[in-house]
């Protein structure tokens, strides 16, 4: 997990998309203990409040949750939640930005979904 | 009641002379406990002259302070209980390091002498050295290292990094939360590299002129002002919101900024008119709060 100091994001936002990353990339499973306040403070070497509202924020978010007096724990479906808000949040975003970006430089619509289309190719999407 | 505030101050006001201008100008603030708080203010903006209030080496003009819910210049008790260092402290110099150790052992009796002989053994200061022949930083460092050694309910730190190279302020402020997260307790810091405390802070004091700005949650710190950036004519239609306070030209552009988050609803009628918003990182929410909007003042001097 790795948190940057020099981006804007709060530190809370990027400790909860980090936890998100390790879920989506299998790291961490549903029904897994997911890392401690402690554990998050020490290693980035921040301060534990800013982790628990980072775990705090998943919880709200319903990725976490708090089995009887345990750790936090990753949800059943977790993933699929994760994956419809960073399509919806995440995603879109990036779209917003691609889009504001092309009618900067004068592409119009049917140029911009070509383009797309060679990146998907070049990607092998 | 004396666990939610650690220290109280209200209607605080010092004046160093009865003529001058308050130092503190009618201060209230009620300290959280068990946080590591960020006391941050220009050059005299009165960092130390509330520190002092704290720990009683003065006495308020007007209003009072309470400390763990007394009074720091007439409750021996508290002296135990807190700490105030800098990074100089007026000790002999041709006293030795492990003579202050000593010293710091018999006042304060949470003192972990063990762990303030490894910690000062981790930043490479020998015990035999006297004060006097230090490097300011490493005297810097043996005060921190005895104000944290020191366990004290509170502990006041007034610039205590001042001198400490890059590398050694690391692992100080490593040291910092590790301690304070085996034992949590209430620090204040005072410093002007906010930058590099910001991720070591829970909360933060911003004061200007003796004046309380805001008490908040650093992540609230983080969110609490956007900028707008883009051409003239777009951000002067912008300028004249309540919710900007800074604005500036120049012939590469404007900006200004804003109160809230960068997802606001003026944030969002910015991006949507084409301009770029962008969120402002905590050191320059305290110049943007602060500043008298003096930004030519520096032409004097060229011309």
């Amino acid at each position: 997990m790795k948190v940057d100091f020099n981006q804007l994001v709060p530190i809370y936002i990027q400790i909860a998309d980090a936890i998100e990353d390790d879920i989506l990339a299998g790291k961490l499973l549903e029904g897994d203990k997911c890392y401690s306040q402690i554990v998050i403070a020490r290693e980035l070497n921040i301060n534990p409040a800013t982790a628990a509202k980072g775990i705090r924020l998943l919880v709200e978010r319903g990725i976490l949750d708090k089995v009887r007096g345990q750790a936090m724990t990753v949800k059943e479906g977790a993933v699929e939640m994760i994956k419809v808000r960073k399509v919806e949040e995440t995603l879109g975003e990036m779209i917003n930005a691609v889009v504001l970006e092309a009618r900067k430089l004068g592409i119009g619509q049917e140029e911009l979904i070509v383009k797309m289309r060679d990146c998907c190719k070049k990607l092998d999407m | 009641m004396m666990e939610d505030y650690i220290i109280a101050a209200e209607d605080l006001l010092l004046k160093y002379r009865r003529k001058d201008k308050a130092a503190l100008n009618h201060l209230n603030l009620k300290l959280h406990a068990n946080q590591i708080i960020g006391l941050i203010g220009a050059n005299g903006s009165g960092k130390t002259t509330f520190f002092k209030l704290c720990n009683g080496a003065l006495e308020p003009t007007e209003g009072e302070i309470k400390i763990l819910g007394g009074n720091a210049s007439r409750d021996i008790r508290l002296k135990e209980e807190m700490i105030y260092s800098m990074h100089a402290l007026p000790v002999g110099k041709s006293m030795r390091v492990k003579q202050v150790l000593k010293c710091y052992n018999i006042m304060y009796p949470r003192f972990d002498l063990e762990f303030a002989v490894k910690s000062l053994g981790i930043f490479g200061i020998p015990l035999k050295k006297t004060i006097g022949s230090l490097s300011q930083g490493m005297e810097s460092a043996v005060h921190f290292m005895c104000a944290i050694a020191a366990r004290t309910k509170v502990t006041l730190l007034d610039e205590p990094f001042i001198g400490i190279d890059i590398e050694k302020r690391k692992i100080a402020y490593e040291i910092l939360l590790r301690d304070y997260m085996e034992h949590p307790r209430t620090f204040v810091i005072s410093s002007h590299n906010l930058a590099e405390l910001e991720s070591v802070l829970s909360e933060m004091v911003l004061i200007h002129e003796g004046n309380l700005i805001f008490y908040e949650e650093m992540d609230s710190v983080r969110e609490m002002l956007f900028r707008v950036d883009g051409d003239k004519d777009k951000v002067q239609g912008f300028k004249n919101r309540e919710e900007i306070c800074y604005s500036s030209d120049g012939e590469l552009g404007s900006f200004c900024i804003g109160r809230g988050k960068v997802n606001c609803r003026l944030a969002m009628q910015a991006r949507q008119e084409g301009l770029q918003v962008s969120p402002v990182p905590p050191e320059d929410v305290c110049v943007y709060l602060t500043s008298e909007g003096k930004e030519d003042a520096l032409e004097c001097l060229w011309k």
